[in-house]
């Protein structure tokens, strides 16, 4: 049973890994994750 | 699934003795712990460890670094680098200091690693190593990472050392030690961490208590001494608020161990959907394995992380904004509170063992082991290579360092005013990277004040500066024709700014003397006399 547990896990993660993987190799990792403000810098 | 309690455990003794575990083996575990935090270390930072320094949002080192009151929390806002910046630049006298910024980076995966792999009782020791990487290698290290918030983080790497000295009683102030050093934020979230695991060990709790409030001495007194220093802006509650950075929303962000405020500080590529879901499912099998597991600090640990992720979900609501604003204006210190996703720590290391409980079930299979240790990687994979290249190392400009010794050489009086006047800078020479300006440690000398902003923008809110002397000097800039030397300023550093701005402080600067002149720097110096600055800016 642990072994299940533990072999979904372990999938989860690989997909997981090919996601961003993809994502990062696709959008240059550019995205603006949900939700969240930003420093405003300006132009300094 | 039966309740899992580790086969080597003892209740009611500490988590990793002779009584479990052989001296042999826990020196082994202490070793191979080690190791793969280090490596974990150089994996994480990549090219941060090249020469030169890592200048990113709050982590700010420089070259020769000097003691001023900035240093001892005497001047400028709320005592944050109090007693962090002094160690830094007590160790920089006998080390460069470029070398102390790495130590200290790699010492956080290393002491974080091993302290969480010790915590675990097993006579194997793979379930330990699942512990340790899980513990350096989550979103939480990630963010803060990113935030630059290196103290925070040495911090957390000591908690698990906490939560194995606060339960057997020994060794308690090495310990804490960590967070000593670190200061105000990381001392909360290890006495918020420490005093649920003590009261189940009363005998301890006044050793325990008088260690925490012991360490807290060299900010507290610095509060004390300058309590305008500590008044803090309700607006930074909504600024600093835990935010959604998976599609779960803020509460399952921060029960993914992210949630981090800032969007620059969360790690490439984190937004896909499968990242999100693996993130929060290792979470939550590593808590329940932790919860079901027989370890004898798990009640009070257990209370700990319930508790950090309370404070942190406050801020999520509207009420419970409106509750910490109204803290923060009863009293600046509440104001801890404000970027609360700092106390998901504990639940990092609730998941961290929980993990290594799983690990522990199957612990006679090496295989599994080892393929469970690279989770943590394979579902944040972009901490690697400096967080994916957004950690480097650069040289300072030689202008600055021309600028520093003429500065230093100087002996006339008269304070340092760093334009343009905002916190933050995105130097050329730094690859643009976002970063707290370095001006404020890089320019110190004894006796000379170097003024620069701390207010911070977030994206439309301004949250304000912390520092009656930035203030005075806020309203001195807003006039057309600012009299700088009547503000107590010797000299005037530009270090940024838009061609717009450089031209209207050309027009403020017209009687100053520019002794260096170069493309990332100028430094003006006002000769003739200066004005004292008023008692009550000067605090």
């Amino acid at each position: 049973m642990f072994k299940i547990l533990l072999a979904a896990l372990i999938g989860v993660a690989v997909a997981a890994l090919v996601a961003t993987v993809t994502t990062v190799s696709l959008t240059g990792a550019t995205a603006t994750p949900v939700n969240q403000p930003l420093y405003n810098y300006g132009e300094r | 699934m039966p309740p899992t309690a580790p086969n080597t455990a003892e209740p009611a003794g500490m988590p990793h003795t002779a009584q479990n575990t052989a001296p042999n083996a826990d020196t082994r575990a202490r070793l191979a712990a080690a190791l793969l935090g280090l490596a974990l270390g150089c994996l994480a930072l990549g090219p941060a460890l090249g020469p030169g320094f890592t200048l990113l949002q709050d982590m700010v080192f420089v070259p020769d670094p000097a003691f001023s009151r900035f240093t001892f929390g005497l001047a400028g806002g709320a005592a944050r680098v109090v007693p962090s910046d002094a160690v830094v630049t007590a160790l920089a006298q006998v080390l460069p200091a470029e070398l102390v910024q790495k130590l200290i980076l790699l010492a956080i995966f290393v002491l974080g690693c091993t302290g969480a792999a010790l915590l675990l009782p097993s006579r194997s020791m793979g379930p330990r190593l699942v512990a340790g990487a899980f513990y350096v290698w989550n979103p939480y290290v990630a963010e803060r990472l990113l935030m630059g918030q290196w103290a925070l983080l040495l911090g957390y790497a000591g908690l698990p050392w906490v939560v194995r000295a606060v339960w057997s009683g020994r060794r308690v102030a090495a310990a804490v030690l960590p967070a000593a050093v670190s200061g105000f934020a990381a001392m909360t979230v290890t006495a918020i961490t420490a005093l649920p695991v003590v009261a189940a060990r009363r005998r301890f709790a006044v050793r325990v208590v008088a260690v925490l409030v012991g360490f807290s001495l060299p900010w507290l007194v610095v509060t004390a001494l300058r309590p305008r220093g500590i008044a803090g802006d309700p607006v930074g509650v909504d600024a600093f608020a835990a935010r959604a950075d998976t599609p779960f929303g803020a509460v399952g962000s921060l029960l993914s161990l992210g949630g981090i405020w800032n969007a620059h500080a969360v790690p490439t590529g984190y937004e896909t959907v499968a990242g999100a879901v693996a993130r929060l499912v290792l979470t939550l099998v590593g808590a329940g394995f932790f919860l079901r597991g027989g370890l004898p600090y798990r009640r009070g640990l257990g209370v700990a992380a319930a508790v950090g992720v309370g404070v942190a979900c406050v801020g999520v609501s509207e009420p419970g904004r409106q509750a910490f604003r109204g803290a923060v204006e009863v009293w600046g210190g509440f104001a801890v509170f404000r970027d609360a996703q700092q106390f998901v720590a504990p639940l990092a290391l609730v998941v961290a063992l929980g993990l290594g409980l799983l690990a522990e079930r199957v612990a006679h299979d090496r295989v599994w082991v080892g393929a469970l240790a690279l989770v943590p990687v394979a579902v944040l994979p972009t901490l690697a290579w400096g967080a994916f290249g957004r950690l480097g190392a650069v040289p300072y400009p030689a202008s600055w360092t021309a600028a520093r010794e003429v500065i230093r050489a100087d002996r006339a009086p008269g304070d340092v005013l760093v334009l343009p006047f905002e916190s933050y800078r995105q130097f050329a020479w730094n690859g643009g990277r976002a970063v707290l300006d370095p001006a404020q440690r890089f320019f110190a000398v004894p006796g000379r004040r170097v003024v620069s902003n701390d207010v911070v923008r977030v994206g439309n809110l301004v949250v304000a500066s912390e520092d009656p002397r930035a203030q005075a000097v806020e309203r001195v800039l807003e006039g057309s024709s600012p009299d700088l030397p009547a503000a107590g300023f010797r000299y005037v550093l530009v270090d940024a700014g838009t061609a717009e701005e450089r031209q209207r402080f050309g027009g403020w600067l017209g009687r100053a003397k520019v002794l260096v002149d170069a493309d990332d720097l100028r430094l003006y110096r006002f000769d003739g006399p200066v004005a004292p600055v008023p008692a009550e800016q000067a605090r």
